[in-house]
């Protein structure tokens, strides 16, 4: 379990990508369809979350999708 | 009898200075890489600045670090990960002025190394197929924490059949895993925390044949001889750190807490003992062992 803040999707889209020095802003989506970025995100952006609303919420694997793409699982 | 001095302004003269030449011969400029880094990292802790030099000094006596030359060290990249913030984090301590990590979704730094969340991971900018050779090459990480559940991956980088990457766990072995040129690799036993590398070799001069070792704590806990090799290359992608990056997009991200991480060529099996010992104490230094 690890705290994140649940976004809007128009300040996802926003944010996303955008970088102050070797840190760069990323968010995914939850399963049932939220933006989800870590806590800390708020500390090193900071900028970006001035008068935003966003809820800090205790999420764990499950909440996000599972791996996506290929099959890494070698072929006999 | 009488002596007579030369002098310049009042200074007496060496025998060397009266030839033109200088009183020994001059020495090679020696490689400060823990000064250099600590330099770039702004890390101004008295501990973990000898914990860095101490390091140097592990390293070059291992034959790992090169003394005058960067691009003659073993390790392409090192990320001590010492200095607990995002700015110190991301320095290479091989050369401090290539590979920085850039750092996506925010993981938490601390004194303590980095914590990911799952969702996070660091672009290393180091290419594979570029900066690597298949039958010698070997990444490694240490793991703060006991492995997860699910596909967890904490350093690689994957294009189609082309992979290379370190797993602490693997859901379809339940044991700890590596892929590399040569082929598939679990260990033979699950590991807990601690200093995870693999490595690759080729078993004699023309033998097309790849060996690929997994490593923790220094010891071999799964070898792959020619049996296990499969024709792979090396992927065009550059390595990410907490997860694979497959084909371009996030894959497997660990949520596991890591304090060192590294790319480059192989150990022999003294270095990967030394290396772990010289990791050990690191760790030890700055409070995070496991």
């Amino acid at each position: 379990m690890a705290y994140f803040w649940i976004i809007s999707a128009a300040f996802a889209a926003e944010a996303e990508g955008q970088q102050e020095g070797e840190n760069v802003f990323r968010s995914v989506l939850t399963t049932d369809g939220r933006h989800a970025c870590a806590y800390t995100a708020a500390l090193e952006f900071p900028h970006l979350f001035l008068g935003r609303r966003a809820t800090m919420v205790k999420l764990s694997d499950t909440d996000f999708p599972a791996p996506a793409g290929p099959s890494i699982v070698p072929a006999a | 009898m009488s002596t007579t001095t030369l002098s310049a302004g009042g200074a007496l003269l060496s025998a060397g200075q009266l030839l033109g030449v200088s009183d020994s011969y001059p020495a090679l400029a020696t490689l400060r890489y823990a000064q250099d880094f600590i330099a770039a990292a702004g890390i101004t802790d008295a501990t973990q600045r000898e914990a860095a030099r101490t390091f140097e000094r592990r390293l070059l006596a291992a034959g790992v670090l090169d003394a005058y030359s960067r691009a003659a060290c073993l390790d392409v990249a090192i990320w001590p990960l010492i200095g607990g913030s995002s700015s110190s984090h991301h320095v290479n301590f091989i050369d401090p002025s290539r590979d920085a990590l850039t750092f996506y979704g925010s993981p938490q730094h601390s004194s303590t190394g980095i914590a990911w969340n799952g969702q996070q991971y660091a672009d290393t900018g180091v290419i594979p197929s570029q900066r690597l050779i298949a039958s010698d090459l070997r990444i490694s990480v240490y793991t703060r924490q006991a492995r997860g559940n699910g596909d967890t991956m904490e350093l690689g980088s994957q294009q189609g059949a082309n992979g290379l990457f370190l797993s602490s766990y693997s859901s379809f072995q339940n044991l700890p895993y590596s892929r590399t040129p040569g082929g598939d690799l679990p260990a033979t036993d699950p590991a807990p925390a601690g200093y995870f590398a693999t490595s690759t070799n080729q078993m004699a001069a023309g033998d097309v044949d790849i060996d690929t070792k997994l490593f923790f704590n220094g010891g071999v806990i799964g070898n792959a001889g020619s049996a296990n090799d499969k024709p792979l290359g090396l992927s065009p992608l550059p390595v990410w750190l907490a997860c694979l990056n497959l084909d371009g997009s996030f894959y497997g991200g660990t949520n596991r807490a890591a304090s060192y991480y590294s790319i480059g060529r192989r150990y022999t099996l003294p270095q990967e003992t030394a290396v772990f010992q010289a990791v050990q104490e690191l760790q030890t230094t700055l409070n995070r062992a496991v």
